[in-house]
């Protein structure tokens, strides 16, 4: 009686041990997989921080660049209306029908000059050697 | 005994829904945003009249002092045909705001070119020497 209780109790606890064996090592190896999925997980968000971060300040520079070269075309392009609009005021403020008629040798020349200069600047101005200024 | 056995088996199954999902990164490449330039203004171009001399008038013009039957004579004698297209000096300057408009669009259509130059070569330098 009192050995089969000891055999018993001696099977009971071996199974116990043997139990708590199994589960400590099955969450041993649990416990492994995981801290390496987490740390591959660590090792590529921080990756994908690295690269937003450094996608972000490539937008930021690029924006930089591109704010500079806006200003910089916003000054030619007033430059450009500002020389149409002083031609067109000049023309205005004088009459070309009563200078015609009391010089019109010098403004012959005057004509002929200034339609030289229009179309050397156009020449110039469509030159495709220019556009890579 | 059994408490023992349902602790076990909870535990064993709660460890086992307690999982890490693997996470999966995607790159994926972004346009870059350009800024876009406003286009030049519209070109306002105004009408201007033209006049056609033909010999006869232009025989006119030339020799005002000629008479009728000269003007005649002249005309005759003339092999070549002489036409002129003439303009008023009003006219005339508007042809020259026109030339002066188109100038303009020109030279903004090309500044607008050379900012988009500029701008997408330096953003492909600065993306090479970047980070």
């Amino acid at each position: 009686m009192f050995k089969s209780l000891q055999m018993g109790i001696f099977i009971f606890l071996l199974a116990s041990i043997l139990t708590m064996g199994g589960v400590g090592y099955y969450y041993w190896q649990w416990s492994q997989n995981r801290i390496e999925t987490i740390t591959a997980n660590n090792t590529k968000l921080e990756q994908a921080i690295e690269l937003s971060q450094q996608t972000v300040k490539q937008q930021q520079r690029n924006l930089e660049i591109q704010a500079n070269r806006l200003k910089e075309l916003n000054t030619n392009l007033n430059t450009i209306r500002k020389e149409a609009d002083h031609m067109r005021k000049l023309l205005s403020n004088h009459d070309l029908s009563n200078l015609i008629d009391k010089k019109p040798s010098l403004m012959e020349k005057k004509q002929n000059d200034a339609n030289r200069r229009f179309n050397e600047e156009l020449e110039r101005l469509t030159d495709p050697e220019s556009y890579h200024e | 005994m059994s408490k023992f056995f349902l602790v076990l088996s909870m535990t064993i199954f709660l460890f086992g829904c307690e999982t890490s999902k693997k996470i999966e990164l995607q790159t994926k490449g972004t346009p870059i945003n350009i800024i876009h330039p406003s286009p030049p203004s519209q070109a306002s171009l105004e009408d201007y009249k033209v006049i056609n001399l033909n010999n006869e008038v232009v025989l006119r013009l030339l020799y005002p002092e000629k008479t009728d039957g000269e003007i005649d004579e002249m005309l005759k004698d003339l092999q070549t045909q002489i036409i002129l297209i003439a303009v008023t000096p009003k006219d005339y300057e508007k042809i020259i705001n026109n030339a002066q408009e188109m100038k303009r669009i020109i030279a903004e259509q090309k500044e607008i070119i050379i900012f988009y130059k500029k701008i997408t070569r330096e953003i492909e330098k600065s993306q090479e020497t970047c980070c």
